[in-house]
């Protein structure tokens, strides 16, 4: 039970790692830079401006500079609470080991 | 050779062709495969002349300000839409408006028709295939220089497409058609038509709004999935679907050029073309050092027939011999056949030929301004570049002429014909640039 818990606080911490991650690259990201995603996946379809799931997340980051913020700032602050639950329950399994 | 006299044959068919036998023959899997690459058949072209127009918009804005780009783009916008114009004042507005919107449809971004009142049709293009697509690639923050604003802050695909909107509105002599970008949501327009005459009579069935707005490759694979193989009729000669547009923005680039080289003379209009054009085509190249013959040659193929060419092919010892008669941009201008029947033709209205011979005109003079590109880039080939495009510029001497282009093998040795080394002014072809080589 303690190793299963440990695995799965470093599983959550790890998971919060990369929210942390892609929610501040998310937030700093350039518009031209956003831009050149959005022309690399519309080229990988052909041309087509797709309703794709990538296609549909990069319109929407690149159409809406809010809404960009707004994924960001979620992303940050799921990763934060993930990171934060891992961390617990890491260190609970460790105590009562 | 690369293929036997069969299998070129067979090699030179269009797409849609392939696409309706292997409906005939119930093989909807190959069937499915040919429509996605028939979605996207026209993309490469449609791509080359977005940019072209808004690069060769862009450098009339840089080297000669904002008043010469505004009012040279008004002179084109006027002369483009007359023929819409013409409709509308005949009382042929749905036609009108069905035409500007299938200049959209085609550009493989998403148009949806919002609902129609008595008073007005509606369409959100969400985002839009040209100036939105421009936009949300960021081509004027990645190349601010290429792809310059206006003083406005306006981007220039946008600012064109109003002027398009202005002449429109100032021929009919009423706000037919007005375009609103969507508040917060780059890319995306709002358009409405105003019913000057409807009498609360609703223009469109929802039928006819979904056809009007949905590509012919979409609508077939929706009819299949719905297990509707009736679908011959949207198969059949798919690739002109998109020539209205092809042929607006073909107009678009020779009106400008034929606006530049009386205004400007014969040395801006070779600086135009080379900073324009001849840097656009570097892309060809280096698809032709990366791919095989068969590729190549292939590729080549499928955008003649999307580039509304009728063409016959034979292979020779080294090259491929395409005879384009005509060939779908510069051979139908020259014919007339451009846009709507009779409404485009060299020496009437914009459009103009070159009186004096240079490098850009092969050498001879009266020339069609808009066949000055091929010229350019023979050159260019010429000096280092790889061979898939070498035009012979003495085949198109009368407008009833076929077109001749050659598509070099990879391996062939690198023995330019005389003629085609003097239509440029050069007495050698260059050895091929590291670079290029396979």
């Amino acid at each position: 039970m303690t190793t299963l818990l440990l695995w799965l606080g470093t599983l959550l911490m790890f998971a919060g790692f990369f929210g942390i991650l892609f929610g501040a690259l998310l937030l700093r990201i350039k518009p031209q830079d956003l831009g050149r995603m959005y022309l690399s996946t519309t080229m990988l379809g052909g041309g087509e401006m797709s309703e794709g799931f990538l296609n549909r997340v990069l319109l929407e980051w690149r159409a809406n500079d809010n809404s960009r913020r707004r994924s960001a700032l979620r992303l940050l602050g799921a990763g934060v609470a993930l990171s934060l639950a891992g961390a617990a329950i890491a260190r609970a399994a460790g105590c009562s080991a | 050779m690369v293929f036997t006299p069969e299998e070129l044959r067979r090699e030179c068919r269009p797409l849609s062709e392939l696409a309706v036998e292997a409906l005939d023959a119930g093989r909807l899997d190959e069937l499915r495969h040919i429509l996605g690459r028939m979605s996207a058949g026209h993309f490469e072209l449609f791509w080359g002349y977005l940019h072209w127009v808004v690069r060769l918009a862009g450098k009339v804005l840089r080297d000669f300000g904002e008043p010469f780009f505004e009012e040279t783009s008004s002179k084109i916008a006027a002369s483009l839409m007359s023929p819409y114009a013409r409709w509308i004042l005949e009382g042929r507005d749905k036609d009108a408006v069905s035409a500007i919107v299938l200049l959209w449809v085609s550009q493989k971004g998403r148009v949806r028709a919002l609902e129609e009142t008595a008073n007005e049709v509606g369409f959100l293009l969400h985002p839009c295939g040209s100036g939105g697509r421009l936009l949300l690639e960021a081509w004027h923050e990645n190349a601010p220089t290429t792809y310059p604003r206006t003083r406005g802050g306006s981007p220039l695909f946008c600012r064109l497409c109003e002027h398009l909107r202005h002449a429109l509105n100032q021929a009919v002599g009423s706000p037919f058609w007005s375009v609103e970008p969507v508040a917060g949501r780059s890319g995306f327009c709002r358009w409405r038509f105003r019913k000057r005459d409807a009498r609360g009579r609703p223009w469109y069935a929802a039928e006819e709004l979904d056809r009007l707005t949905s590509p012919r490759c979409r609508l077939a694979l929706r009819l299949l999935d719905q297990g509707n193989p009736r679908i011959h009729d949207l198969l059949r000669d798919q690739h002109h679907e998109w020539r209205p547009l092809h042929d607006f923005l073909c107009l678009w680039v020779t009106s400008l050029l034929s606006l530049i080289y009386p205004a400007k003379g014969s040395a801006y209009l070779s600086d135009l073309v080379w900073d324009t054009y001849v840097t656009l085509f570097e892309s060809a190249y280096v698809l032709h050092a990366l791919l095989d013959d068969r590729t190549v040659f292939r590729n080549l193929v499928r955008n003649w027939h999307y580039h509304q060419a009728r063409f016959s092919v034979q292979e020779e010892e080294g090259r491929f011999v395409f005879t384009l008669d005509p060939c779908g941009s510069g051979g139908r201008l020259c014919r007339g056949e451009m846009g709507p029947p009779g409404s485009f033709r060299y020496g009437q209205g914009l459009l103009r030929e070159i009186t004096e011979p240079s490098d850009l005109t092969f050498g001879r003079a009266p020339f069609p301004v808009y066949c000055t590109h091929c010229a350019a880039t023979n050159r260019d080939q010429l000096l280092g570049k790889p061979w898939p495009f070498l035009v012979d510029g003495d085949a198109l001497l009368r407008p009833d002429s076929a077109c001749r282009q050659v598509l070099y093998k990879k391996t062939a040795a690198r023995r330019a014909p005389p003629e085609l080394l003097r239509q440029v002014g050069l007495d050698a072809a260059m050895p091929l640039r590291k670079e290029y080589l396979p």
